[in-house]
């Protein structure tokens, strides 16, 4: 049986993974088990690959998907429904805000079972907000107030190569990283509540995306830059801050403090979540069943998620885990929102992630315009509304 | 030889793979990273990482364009050290030759191989230096990931060709030719969805066919009917050539619009897109459809034809009712339906009063006028699974599935007021106008037959009772059973 496994930022992942595989091995010695680390676009690219011409494109028994491709994938029949796989796997078992990223579109069939998650958060390092002499609470920050955290803080650190923030994300900035800056401004996300037509250009949306951006503009953001956040932000201090999606990592868990995103309005807390799907071409679904079970059972897997600084999926191991983290995770998770799970939004994705990420070379060439943003932004939405007439 | 099991395909993945694997193994590093230098956008982009033992790939951006010293570095084709935080690089180019159109790296063939050191940790330059001469000489066969690429290329054309040639060829001899069509070209294509429109000429409009989608799934989109005039929608400047726009590259490239002509004029038009997967229709593919294009037309044409034969074989040109040939066939059909789901089924039978008067008295002009009105009243008057059909001269049936002797008597009764209403103008006469009126017979199955021809010839009876009674009227076998007291 083979699982394919998205590509992460932090290589522990993959050593925790093998790690997984190999117990499970130790417990069914007779399962042939292993595992491919695929990216979010490949995976992507495969799966098409494989709807066009099954016969020619291989694909794995299990994949790992971001929890919001469910819809689209189980429409175009790439997924088995888990009910045929397990009848143990139910959406109760997992919170309310979770629910809907394991279903069909208008269905309540389930075809993704989630494994992990993370929520957006800010991290600091709490002798260098205090060095910057910043008095501003931090657990509270308003979004102008945050704007000067970052302009004291740039101001203390002259050294070459320091941003106030790090920047996780190696390509620039995505739909995910930008959705709290969106939610600040009053925005519900990219699209209508009945996702019938894309909202982009709506003020608090388009605000909300300045608003990000511009973090890239005034120079506390690294537009692009590999991840630093274990080696040198802790240790060699090139960053005070980082929007982050995990919980600090290991090596300097007990250096940093953890708030909420700054003006983040609770009632809605960016996550993201990565579960697990049987696909179309898997043969011995009476083993993708064992895997599943398995996997899923908190005992045999919480390891994995403590290595990776990610969160539990199941609501009762989330609320286990909750109670041993630090508070503030409990009330992001309270009121935790993911991202829409419909047929066309990870096609959304990729055509609002090209857009910025042309929009982060024109901030690195000084090219950038309001006016230039308001006008690509115009572009996504006319490509989104013809993407949600067409399909 | 190797077995055909036992080779493995060359793949760019599977090359980097085995070039980094080999490369971290040798070089005593953390981790071994490949970039793509663009230098149009001025950045390394990161493709494939092999770090801790797993070879992934990376979507590590680099820019280097406001870095003078690293932009310096790297057009200077030479091997250079650079720190960041707590790592050591050594970047190593390599350049790829030949002609790489149809590669990804396309005419930007520089790569990059960066050999990582984290945490402080010192580069072995001895080592590293053993394994870059591996990596170079390893890149010399890198023309065999671009062979691959050309050799499935060329196969899937030669494949390609042949079978929608077969397919354009004979999609006329399928029932659903539209259907075949589109059906082929997305098995060899693979588009997320091709859309198929054709030109309704005499309407002037462009009317959906059918979609079909990444999974084979058909559809009918003939709700879609969009006017045929410049400036009225983008398809319809398209097919009429009235833009200067090129619509191809609209989306990104993830669209296509072909459009089809026959002799110089607008047949259809095909629409290709993969919005869905966001997957560029590659140039290639764009090519492929166009040298496509004459043969799908010829298709379509064909298609058409054989339509328009197969209408005017089947239908009645003046009243556009279907033809006695083909009422039988479907009657046939449909009181088989009838019997094996024991569902009703009625004949209504028609005929026009007077119609050889009207024939005689003002000509067969204003004749097959009355009969051309008549026609037209009863196709718009019809549910979808009613059959009429010119039975002959004047004389109309309607076949009227699951309908019992109340629902053909209240239909007939609806015709029976419409048809009264047509006024017809006769010029050079004193009356100005004629006036049309209809007598109908009705028969039910099973109520009054049980076989096919016993239920024609009840209806043709329950007629000849109204005509005999005055006309203007609508009789069913079971009532005029019931008057003269006729047992069956």
């Amino acid at each position: 049986m083979l699982i394919w496994i998205l590509a992460d930022n932090n290589a522990v992942k993959y050593s925790a993974f093998k790690t997984l595989l190999g117990r499970f091995s130790k417990e069914y010695p007779d399962m042939d088990i292993s595992f491919e680390i695929k990216s979010k676009k490949t995976l992507w690219k495969n799966f098409f690959k494989f709807l066009r011409d099954p016969e020619k494109n291989s694909m794995a028994d299990i994949v790992e998907i971001p929890q919001e491709w469910t819809a689209v994938f189980s429409k175009l029949g790439m997924f088995l429904e888990l009910e045929s796989i397990s009848d143990e796997i139910k959406d109760s078992d997992y919170p309310s805000f979770l629910r809907n990223s394991m279903k069909a579109e208008d269905s309540s069939r389930l075809f993704s079972a989630p494994f992990y998650g993370e929520i957006r958060s800010l991290h600091y390092r709490p002798d260098m907000i205090k060095a910057a002499k910043i008095k501003s609470n931090m657990e509270m920050l308003g979004w102008d107030e945050f704007i000067s955290v970052c302009d004291s803080v740039s101001a203390d650190n002259r050294r070459k190569n320091f941003f106030p923030l790090d920047n996780f994300n190696t390509s620039g900035a995505d739909a995910a990283d930008i959705l709290p800056c969106v939610l600040n401004r009053g925005g519900e996300g990219y699209f209508s509540s009945d996702f019938g037509s894309c909202e982009i250009m709506k003020d608090e949306v388009a605000e909300g995306i300045e608003d990000y951006m511009s973090l890239f503009v005034r120079k506390y953001l690294p537009v692009f830059q590999e991840n630093f956040y274990e080696a040198a932000f802790i240790e060699s201090k090139l960053s005070a801050m980082a929007f982050s999606w995990r919980k600090p990592l290991k090596a300097g868990r007990n250096e940093m403090t953890v708030v909420p995103f700054p003006n983040l309005r609770r009632k809605n807390n960016p996550a993201r979540y990565y579960g697990f799907a049987v696909t179309c071409a898997c043969k011995e679904t009476g083993e993708a069943s064992v895997f599943l079970k398995w996997v899923l059972n908190f005992e045999n897997s919480s390891f994995f998620k403590k290595r990776l600084g990610v969160f539990e999926a199941k609501e009762k191991d989330l609320k286990k885990q909750l109670e041993k983290e630090q508070k503030i995770y409990g009330d992001l998770f309270a009121s935790a929102v993911c991202p829409p799970n419909f047929s066309v939004y990870p096609s959304f994705e990729i055509i609002f992630s090209s857009a910025i990420s042309d929009i982060c070379l024109e901030i690195l060439r000084g090219d950038y315009s309001k006016e230039n943003l308001f006008r690509r932004l115009a572009l996504i939405k006319g490509e989104a509304d013809y993407l949600l007439s067409v399909y | 030889m190797k077995n055909q099991k036992e080779k493995r395909k060359i793949s760019q993945e599977s090359f980097f793979k085995d070039l980094t694997e080999s490369a971290w193994k040798n070089s005593g590093c953390d981790g071994i990273s490949v970039f793509h230098c663009l230098s149009s956008k001025g950045i390394l982009k990161g493709l494939y990482k092999f770090s801790g033992g797993f070879f992934c790939e990376t979507g590590e951006n680099l820019f280097f364009e406001n870095d003078e010293q690293f932009s310096k570095s790297i057009f200077s084709m030479k091997p250079f050290k650079l720190n960041e935080g707590l790592a050591s690089y050594y970047y190593y180019p390599v350049e790829i030759k030949g002609d790489f159109d149809l590669s990804e790296f396309g005419r930007e063939n520089l790569i990059f191989f960066r050999f990582e050191k984290f945490s402080r940790g010192k580069l072995n330059y001895s080592k590293i230096s053993k394994a870059a001469g591996e990596i170079e000489a390893a890149m010399e066969n890198f023309y065999m990931v671009d062979f691959e690429i050309l050799k499935t290329y060329y196969y899937r054309n030669i494949v390609s060709s042949a079978r929608l040639g077969e397919i354009f060829a004979s999609s006329i001899k399928t029932e659903d030719s539209y259907k075949t069509i589109i059906s082929g070209l997305q098995k060899h294509f693979g588009f997320d969805r091709i859309r198929f429109y054709t030109v309704k000429e005499q309407e002037k409009k462009l009317i959906g066919a059918y979609s079909v989608d990444i999974s084979g799934r058909v559809k009918a989109i003939d709700y879609d009917k969009i006017i045929l005039e410049p400036g009225a929608h983008r398809f319809a400047d398209i097919v009429l050539e009235k833009t200067d726009k090129d619509y191809s590259s609209s989306y990104g490239d993830k669209v296509f619009y072909l459009p089809l002509k026959i002799e110089n004029k607008p047949a259809g038009l095909l629409i290709f897109d993969n919005l869905l997967s966001q997957i560029p229709i590659s140039q290639e593919e764009r090519e492929m459809l166009k040298s496509f294009a004459s043969q799908i037309a010829m298709a379509v044409d064909n298609i058409n034809l054989f339509n328009k034969i197969e209408q005017l074989s089947l239908y009645d040109e003046l009243t556009k009712l279907p033809l006695r040939r083909y009422f039988n066939s479907r009657f046939q059909e449909e009181f088989y339906r009838a019997e094996r789901f024991s569902q009703p089924l009625s004949v209504l039978w028609i005929d026009i009063d007077y119609f050889k008067e009207i024939n005689d008295t003002y000509g067969h002009q204003i004749g097959d006028v009355a009969l051309k009105e008549a026609g037209r009243i009863i196709n718009s008057s019809l549910r979808k699974i009613d059959f009429p059909c010119r039975y002959g001269g004047d004389e109309i049936i309607i076949m009227l599935p699951q309908a019992g002797y109340s629902e053909a008597y209240n239909l007939a009764k609806r015709l029976s007021g419409e048809i009264r209403n047509i006024k017809i103008p006769v010029p050079f006469s004193s009356n100005k106008e004629i006036s049309l009126t209809a007598s109908m017979g009705i028969a039910s199955y099973p109520a009054d037959a049980s076989k096919q021809e016993e239920l024609l010839a009840k209806a043709d009876e329950a007629l000849y009772w109204v005509k005999s009674h005055g006309r203007n009227s609508i009789k069913a076998y079971c009532e005029i059973k019931n008057e003269t007291g006729q047992e069956k």
